[in-house]
Order: C-alpha cells, then structure tokens, then sequence
C-alpha cells in the first residue's frame, strides 16, 4: 500500500513538473473562444486570419490552430495556440477567414468575414479604383501593397458591394463566406492562399498493403548505403 | 495538459509492448534451446542452482542490450512504429539466439549444457556463457545501429562478424596462460573469469570495429575487415605491454607472493577488459578520424598519474611512489585499481568536440579531476561503514571490492557524458556534474526498496551474491541516469528540470519493468535449502541484479528512445 502511495505521489510530481516545465506549454496559449484572442492580439488597426486547424496526440488529442495576425502598418505575425475540440470543430469551416479584427478606434469584433475586411475601406491604406465596368475596386497604396499578399487574397478585389455586405453581415453578427463563398473551409481562394491544411488532409488514405510494401522495399530490399 | 497525459499514456503502452516481446522471447528460447525447457517451463531455484540462472539470465540482459538500441518514432504512427519495433526486435531476437546457439557450439563443444550445468554445477561454464551472452549482444547492439535498417547489411556484416568472433575465441591458448579444456574440467570459476575477459575484450574490439558510415557495402565490408583485424593484433600487444612492463605477476605481501588459480584469472580477467576497453575507444577514435594518438596518450598518461595517486592515497610499507611497475598487494588491491584504470578510459570515450591539443589536455585533466571528486564522494556514501584497508589490505573482501569496481565504471560513464552535454563550458559541466552527482548519491540509498537483501549486514559477510545484486542496481541507476542526460542543452535551468522530470520518469516506468519481468520469468524462493547462505544468495543476486538491469534498459528506451515529434513541421 505504501509503495502505491509513493507511486502515485511521484506521478502526481512528474504531471504537475511537465506541466509547468514542459517546453511545449511555454509561449503556447490557451484559446476556447474567439474573446480569448483578443488579449493575444495588439494594436490596430489589426486582422487575425484562421490559417490552419491541426491536432495532435494517440488517445488524447490536442488541438491547435494557426492565426496570421496582419496589421496595418506592419509585417504581419503568427500565433500558434492550443484549443478545445468542441471550438477547434466549430472554427475549422472559417478556414482562411478574418475572425477576429480590431479598428482604429480599439472596437473590436469576431464575426467570420474575409480576410483584411478591416481594411477595406481605411482611406489612410488605400482607395476606390473606379472600373471600366463602373464598378469601384479597392486598392492599397504603393506602400502597403503587400497586405494583398499577408491577407492571401490572390485574384479577390473587393468592390464596394461587397464592402456593403460585409457591413450588412457584421452588423447581423453572421459569418460571411464572400460573394461567391471564396472564403471558408471550401472556398477556392484559401485552397489556394492556405493550402498547407488541404495538402495534409488530401493525402492518400492508408493502405496496409502499400505501406508494408514500401516498408520493406525501402528496408529489406533496397540498400541504403 | 493533454498532451502530458497522451506522451504518458504512449510510453505505458509501448512499456506493456517490450514486455510482450520478452514473453514471446521466453518461448523463442525453448524453441532454440530445448534442453533449457526447465528453465521455461518450470520455474527457475537460483537459490539451489545459481549457475543455471546465471546462464539464462545472462541472455535476458543481452536481449535488454540489443533492445536498447531500438527506437520508437510516435510521430510516424503508433501502427507504423509498433510494426518496425516489432520486425527489428524479432530480427534481434532471432538473430541473438542464433548468434549464440553457433557461438556456444564453437566455444564450449562437447561440454553439454545439461550436464555443465544442472548435473555437474561446473561454475567455468556458467561464467563463460554469462560473458559470452553480454558479448554477443554488445555485438548485435552495435550491428543494430549501424545497419541503418537495412537488412541486407546487417545480415553480411552480421555473418562476418560472427566468423570472427567465433575464430577468435580459438586463441585463448595463444594469448591467455591457461587452456580452456583445463578450466572446464577443473571447473575453476577464477580460472574462467580469465576467458570471460578474454571473450569480452574481443566482444569490445569487434563490435568497435563497426562504424556507421555511408560507404558503399563492399568498401564498408573491408574498412570493417582492416579495423578489426588492427584491433585484434593491438590485443596481444597491449596484453604483453602489461604483463612485462605495467603490472607484477606476484604479490607484495609477506606471506602470499604467487598468484593461485583464483588471483590468476581475476588478472587476466583485468588486463583482458583494460585491453579490450582501451581499443575498443581508440579505434572508435580512429572512425571519427580524431587525434587517436593524443587520446591513448591522455589515457596512458592519467592511469600513470593515478597509479601514483594510488600508492599515495592507500600506502603500503613496500610501496614504491612513481616507479612503471605496479605491485599489488592481492588481488582485491589490483581489482581497486584496475576499476580505476577502466573508468579513466570511459571518462575519455565521448570528447568529441575538442579542437585543439591543448584544450584537450585541459578537459583531459578536468575530467580526471571530477572522476576522482566523484569517486571520492560515491565511495563514502555507499561504504560509509567500511574502510578500504581493513577491506582489501587485512581481510580482503571481494564483495566490498565487487561493489568498488562497479561504482568505479559507472562514474566513468556518468563523466563522459557529462563532459559531452557541457559543450565546453566550466559553469554547464560544474552544475551537470554536481546534479549527476546528488541524483546519483541519492539512488544508492533507495537499495533497500528494492531488494530483500541487507547491505550492511551482508557485506560485512563478504557476501557477493550482494555484492552482484548491488551492482546490477548501481549500473541500472547508471543507464536510467544517463538516458535522462541524454537531451539537447539549450537553456541550463530547462535542462536541469528536463533531467529531474526523465529521472522521475524513469522511476515510474521502471518498476512496471521489474515487476512485470518478475512475472514472466518466475523463480522458486526455496527458503530452507540444503546450500550454504553465500550459495543462496548468490542466485538471488544474479536474478536481482539481471532484472534491474534489464528493466533498467528498458527503461532507457522509454525515456529517452520514444521520439514524439512537436507540432512545428506540420504548422
């Protein structure tokens, strides 16, 4: 009974040690909620991106996921953080999407909207490009013409409709997906812009056969000298 | 937290795994050996016949060896890394029992092994099975990492080396001074010990002679043939180097000048592990294309030093300060320093990173000096009831210097590994070698929780099954010890805590080892037996100090062999 009791008091140091020490804990953040990121994120006016859903683990799992924060007036950043099945379920078809921003004036909000929706508009950053066709696109200065490429918006230029219904969904608090559902888990602008997610979910599926004749091709057969 | 709880809960299920093995090892050994079906499929009595838990157990630590070498990649898949284990550790199994079936047959012939051991009790044959066992496995362990999964190479090397090692162990005639046939039929365990180095020291030179390299196989195949035949002529060099100029053959001591049978093969025994060692390390310098010569020079250098040291720290009234020929005592006086000899040469086998000479000859030095400290400080936390010249100068006591020469190679192993992780800084290896020191000095008291038998008591009693059984637990504490320094240094205080947490790790895991091993290789506790005490225990301490051990390696694959991967190559 005695050997138990030290058993599992010296399991009970090693969890609570890991846990403190463990080099995976440091700087990685807990986030179960779209209002967990906000502390994470500073200044403004900012756009933090979804860019990849990942977990980890044999039994238990752990959940991650990928944010690009983009700012205005700077480089943009990556937040990695750990969070819980049940959000990392709820997240994951916002793929590729703005889901959470933050304006000039501190108002913060985290309705799913495309990237960069933020910016759209922000005459410090750009301006309307009228078309031929009538229609007027939005178009970042010189200076700032990289967000195009931080926001993963590839062929998308945002017009002034869209911007309108963009208000219109944030106001209703409903996820966007674009005019022509670009953005999301199966929008063909992320597939492009993030496609990390999609190379490691499209990989073949497992087959016994194939691995074990790989396994022993590459092992027994061929010499790798 | 998650995560801590899944790494955890891994290392459990691959501990359950190797055990699993171990239990298919058990019949895999009856389908070899079916004249060993007591030892299978009845229990094992150590206490009424050492000699046949010696032989079995033996292997059981051999199969420890080989396992040691495997690894466990969780990032690829726990299917896909069960399935690798599993194929590599049948091809170690099957290939060790093979290795030793044919090696037996060369070295032992017409001696049975039901009538050596379990009719005659012949001690000769059981200490020379026991090494060769330990030898093989360090062969195959060697073998394993440099096949780079490859079974092609392995099996070419493996039967080249195997011809090898079984041709050598015909020349004991040339280089030892007894025949084998006398030591069988006299069944003279001293006698034996003197083979047994003989087989070890050649187990060493060989298994160094393999190297891992990205040569082409046939041009591997002869870089391998010129090594070990470079080793195995520097054998009896170093043998005759030792026996005419370094060390007398008879005793200083006013009563007992000849060496008898026992004092001979206990020397022989020495000067065979001081050589097979000592090239053994050379010529793994040699592979790495470092200065060998500086090397062996060191070496030389700081066992003359020590010699010295020696004659100044435990004198004699004969003793001769500084002179080349060092004349002992008896024959526990030469074990001390020959103990001595060999941790010196394991403080030097892991100083890659040294650039120049003389930064060498400075960390040399450190290393000596840090040896001796913890030789100092292990030595008076675990006799701290005894005194070495009562002990080895009055009434010399073989268990007390049993129990010496273990601590003394486990210290080497301890320093040169902590002179590899410090990276050649003063203030990582001055805190790594005082936290190696504590956790070390901390696990020699926790004996007691281990085994049924007394130290104290017992060693007073020159008991050597104790004295066996407290070795395998100073060596097991060595192997745990060094698996957990085995980690990337990149932040002092993370890597003292990454330390800390691995030891605690491995005194989880390596109970689930030793009880499940307890298990699956049973023995009969005879309580009154018609055998002496020393006889009795002598089969408890092989049998205590072969699971310890065993469960100890082990251990060190679950702690420091499971590679989980991070998240980073994803994201």
């Amino acid at each position: 009974m005695n050997k138990l009791i030290i058993y599992g008091t010296l399991l009970l140091i090693y969890l609570g040690l890991s846990k403190s020490f463990s080099p995976s804990e440091y700087g990685i953040s807990y986030v179960n909620s779209q209002a967990g990121l906000e502390p994470l994120v500073q200044g403004a006016p900012v756009s933090v991106i979804l860019t990849d859903v990942h977990s980890t683990g044999f039994l238990i799992k752990t959940y991650y996921h990928k944010y690009k924060i983009v700012y205005g007036y700077q480089s943009y950043e990556e937040l990695i953080v750990k969070t819980s099945e049940l959000f990392s379920n709820e997240q994951r078809k916002y793929l590729g999407m703005s889901v959470f921003r933050r304006d000039r004036e501190g108002f913060s909000s985290s309705t799913p909207l495309p990237p960069g929706s933020i910016f759209i508009g922000d005459k410090n950053l750009g301006k309307w490009i009228k078309h031929p066709s009538g229609e007027r696109y939005w178009r970042f200065f010189g200076a700032y013409k990289n967000l195009n490429n931080y926001l993963g918006w590839k062929d998308f230029k945002p017009s002034i409709k869209i911007k309108n219904k963009i208000q219109i969904y944030l106001e209703q608090g409903k996820p966007f997906f674009g005019e022509n559902e670009e953005f999301g888990i199966n929008g063909s602008i992320t597939k492009e812009a993030f496609s990390s997610f999609y190379q490691r979910s499209n990989q073949p599926k497992f087959s016994t056969a194939k691995y074990l004749k790989r396994y022993f091709t590459e092992n027994f057969i061929e010499k790798r000298l | 937290m998650s995560e801590i709880f899944d790494k955890l809960l891994i290392r459990f299920i691959f501990t359950m795994y190797i055990c699993l093995s171990y239990y298919v090892f058990k019949y895999a050994h009856f389908v070899f050996y079916p004249s060993h079906r007591q030892q299978i499929l009845k229990r094992l009595t150590p206490s009424v016949n050492y000699l046949d838990t010696l032989t079995f157990f033996g292997r059981i630590v051999g199969v420890g060896i080989i396992y040691s070498a495997l690894e466990f990649n969780e990032y690829i898949g726990m299917t896909f890394s069960t399935i690798h284990f599993f194929i590599w550790s049948t091809i170690g199994i099957s290939t060790y029992l093979l290795t030793l079936l044919v090696t037996d047959w060369v070295i032992f012939q017409k001696h049975k092994f039901a009538d050596e051991i379990q009719k005659k009790k012949n001690d000769a044959y059981g200490i020379i099975s026991f090494s060769n066992a330990i030898g093989v496995a360090l062969i195959l362990k060697q073998l394993f990492l440099v096949s780079q999964y490859s079974i092609i190479k392995y099996l070419i090397v493996w039967f080249l080396i195997i011809c090898l090692y079984c041709a050598s162990t015909r020349l004991y005639h040339y280089l030892g001074s007894q025949s084998f046939s006398k030591l069988m039929i006299q069944k003279n365990g001293g006698l034996a010990l003197g083979y047994a180095g003989f087989i070890l020291c050649h187990a060493l030179v060989l298994s160094s002679s393999l190297v891992e390299s990205p040569l082409a196989l046939n041009e591997y195949i002869v870089s391998f043939i010129s090594n070990s035949a470079i080793g195995l002529v520097l054998i009896p060099v170093i043998l005759f180097v030792f026996r005419k100029v370094f060390i007398s053959t008879s005793f200083d001591h006013p009563a007992k000048k000849d060496f008898g049978d026992f004092d001979h093969g206990i020397y022989e025994f020495l000067i065979f592990l001081f050589s097979g060692v000592f090239i053994s390390h050379l010529l793994h310098f040699v592979n790495l294309n470092l200065n060998f010569k500086l090397i062996a020079l060191s070496i030389l250098t700081f066992t003359f030093i020590y010699k010295n040291i020696h004659v100044f720290l435990f004198p004699n009234p004969r003793s001769k300060f500084l002179s080349l020929r060092f004349k002992p005592v008896n024959i526990a006086d030469l074990i001390h320093l020959f103990s001595r000899f060999v941790g010196i040469i394991l403080v030097y086998s892991k100083i890659y990173t040294i650039g120049s000479a003389e930064e060498f000859i400075a960390w040399a030095a450190i290393g000596f000096v840090l040896y001796l400290f913890s030789l100092f400080i292990s030595e008076n936390i675990i006799f701290f009831n005894f005194n070495y010249h009562d002990e080895v100068f009055r009434n010399p006591n073989y268990a007390y210097v049993m129990v010496s020469f273990v601590n003394s190679i486990c210290q080497g192993f301890i320093i040169s590994k902590i002179l590899e992780i410090s990276d050649g800084s003063i203030m990582n290896l001055t805190v790594f070698w005082l936290q190696s020191l504590v956790i070390y000095g901390v696990s020699t008291r926790l004996f007691k929780y281990i085994s049924p038998l007394s130290f104290n008591s017992l060693l007073i009693q020159k008991n050597i099954g104790l004295a066996i059984a407290f070795s395998g637990f100073l060596l097991g504490n060595t192997v745990i010890l060094i698996s957990a320094l085995t980690i990337e240094n990149f932040d002092l205080v993370d890597f003292i805590v990454q330390v800390l947490l691995k030891v605690n790790l491995g005194i989880l895991i390596m109970p689930l080892f030793y009880y499940s091993l307890s298990y699956i290789f049973k023995i009969t506790i005879k309580v009154e037996t018609k055998s002496s005490d020393q006889t009795a225990h002598l089969g408890q301490g092989i049998y205590g100090c072969s699971l310890y051990l065993v469960g100890a390696y082990l251990t060190s694959v679950i702690v420091a062999q499971i590679h989980f991967g991070t998240i980073y190559p994803f994201f």
